[in-house]
């Protein structure tokens, strides 16, 4: 069963030339007609489909759209054109944990951005015990974030992205937190949720993450879609055009 | 329209945890923290109190008094919109990153300065009591909710627009600092709407702010009932306000995150 479908997606940006816009500027380039920005495609006739339980990797260099694409599905930026299926409650993590607010206790974070993810107090509440278990930070959830190490807040954010039951999780470069064990935790869970029928989205430069993670491969340049299919393969032809480079 | 309200509804949690965290960054978790908040308006108060008292005579019985009661209907108009202006470009990484209703973010920090607003109705009232001027009961409970309900649905309006506004045009703030020194001016808190001249009346009539803080001042001060009348067209003219902004807001909303 399909869980989400792209169809020539495409996304057009405005990159001015001199951020940010200010009323004085535009007040200016109106009454001289200079035009202050140009127009860049992120994304150009993009398509393709994600079935339940799959994992789908998505490759390519810096600026290549990989970011643009998981947020033009998170419905965070809207698209130019094209269509996009999303069947069920999507979910996405990208730059994970950067919302998270230091003087907040990990606890008050978690409730605010179970919130966030459109989640009822009751709800979270419930799954306090799971994320905190999870993320093995039981004796620190009433200490102020700013008091964690760096990779404590990467914990705590993918332990909770991966506890909201959502149908469609986009997960942008966030595998590689913690430690092996705690990789080896992450992956294990990813597993299992494929199993029981999540589908993925996944952004990652560690191409070893995505050859055990991910079922197919996309690999965008330039915001047009090079290769899609085998994960082997694709992958063999990104390092082979990556080294002749 | 109305399905956004649901959507809001839908997101009232993250309303309720944006608001927590408003108050702790505003009182930084001290009752002390009320006291800071109460400062400003106290000091405006002392100036205005001094220029017309002292150095220019004002016609008006216990001025600093009145002062008092016009000052803090607007400084929640003033404090609400200058700190929600900049709101949604202070969460830009929540905005980026994850979709919700952006207008939660300036109507949240609308919230915190409106309940900052009832505690300080509460402490005047207080104060008025314990000065042996506490305003009529009947008078008191009916008008003043209507009165700050009216003024919360202005201020959330124009504070969510501002919000929008600021993340494409990031002199805007500057610009409303500007803006509402020079209408702090246009409204009736340093003097009373009777002071102004027959022929100029009439725009304060049609100023729904102007009729709010007239409106809490003659409950609080005067101890008379505000023009019912005037009262329904600020209501009209904020509730008209109000939706404009709403949808103004909804046009821009999609390019918000890609300008932040």
């Amino acid at each position: 069963m399909e869980a989400l479908k792209a169809e020539s997606l495409s996304k057009k940006f405005r990159i001015f030339h001199q951020p940010p816009l200010t009323l004085q500027k535009a007040a200016y380039n109106f009454f001289h007609r200079t035009q202050l920005y140009q127009d860049l495609w992120a994304l150009e006739g993009v398509s393709f489909s994600l079935q339940r339980g799959e994992a789908l990797g998505l490759i390519g260099t810096n600026g290549s759209g990989k970011t643009t694409l998981l947020r033009v599905l998170a419905n965070i930026y809207s698209f130019t054109s094209g269509r996009v299926w999303i069947q069920g409650r999507l979910a996405a993590s990208l730059e994970l944990g950067s919302g998270f607010l230091l003087e907040f206790t990990g606890l008050e974070n978690l409730y605010l951005h179970g919130a966030i993810f459109g989640l009822s107090r009751r709800r979270i509440a419930a799954k306090i015990a799971k994320i905190a278990e999870f993320a093995q930070l039981k004796d620190f959830l009433d200490v102020p974030l700013r008091q964690y190490s760096f990779g404590m807040r990467m914990r705590l954010a993918f332990a909770l992205i991966v506890n909201i039951e959502s149908d469609i999780l986009l997960i942008d470069e966030s595998l590689a937190v913690g430690d092996v064990a705690f990789r080896e935790k992450c992956f294990a869970r990813i597993e299992g949720l494929k199993s029981q029928g999540t589908a993925f989205i996944l952004v990652s430069h560690n191409m070893e993450e995505i050859a055990r993670l991910c079922d197919r491969v996309i690999w965008l340049e330039k915001g047009r879609i090079r290769a899609c299919g085998n994960t082997e393969r694709i992958l063999q032809e990104y390092a082979r055009d990556t080294r002749v480079k | 329209m109305l399905k956004q309200i649901k959507n809001i509804f839908h997101y009232r949690w993250l309303i309720y945890a944006f608001l927590v965290r408003g108050f702790k960054a505003k009182y930084k978790n001290s009752f002390l923290g009320i006291f800071w908040s109460l400062l400003n308006p106290l000091l405006n108060v002392l100036i205005f109190s001094f220029v017309f008292t002292v150095i220019f005579k004002i016609g008006i019985k216990d001025y600093p008094l009145y002062l008092l009661c016009a000052m803090f209907p607007w400084n929640f108009f003033n404090s609400a919109l200058i700190n929600s202006v900049v709101s949604i470009v202070e969460d830009s990484s929540f905005v980026k990153n994850v979709y919700f209703p952006l207008e939660i973010v300036p109507l949240a920090v609308t919230a915190v300065n409106f309940v900052n607003f009832l505690i300080e109705l509460t402490i005047l009232l207080i104060f008025l009591a314990f000065l042996g001027k506490w305003p009529g009961g009947a008078i008191l409970w009916f008008y003043i909710p209507v009165l700050a309900f009216i003024e919360f649905i202005l201020v959330s309006g124009l504070a969510v627009l501002a919000s929008g506004l600021f993340v494409i045009f990031r002199d805007l703030n500057f610009i409303l600092n500007f803006f509402l020194r020079l209408f702090f001016y246009f409204v009736p808190v340093v003097y009373t709407l009777e002071l102004v001249p027959p022929r100029w009346n009439f725009i304060y009539r049609l100023n729904p702010l102007a009729v709010i803080i007239d409106g809490f001042t003659r409950v609080f001060f005067f101890n008379a009932p505000p023009d019912i009348f005037r009262m329904g067209l600020a209501l009209a003219e904020s509730g008209i306000i109000f939706i404009f902004c709403f949808w103004a807001f909804n046009k821009m909303r999609m390019a918000i995150p890609e300008r932040l």
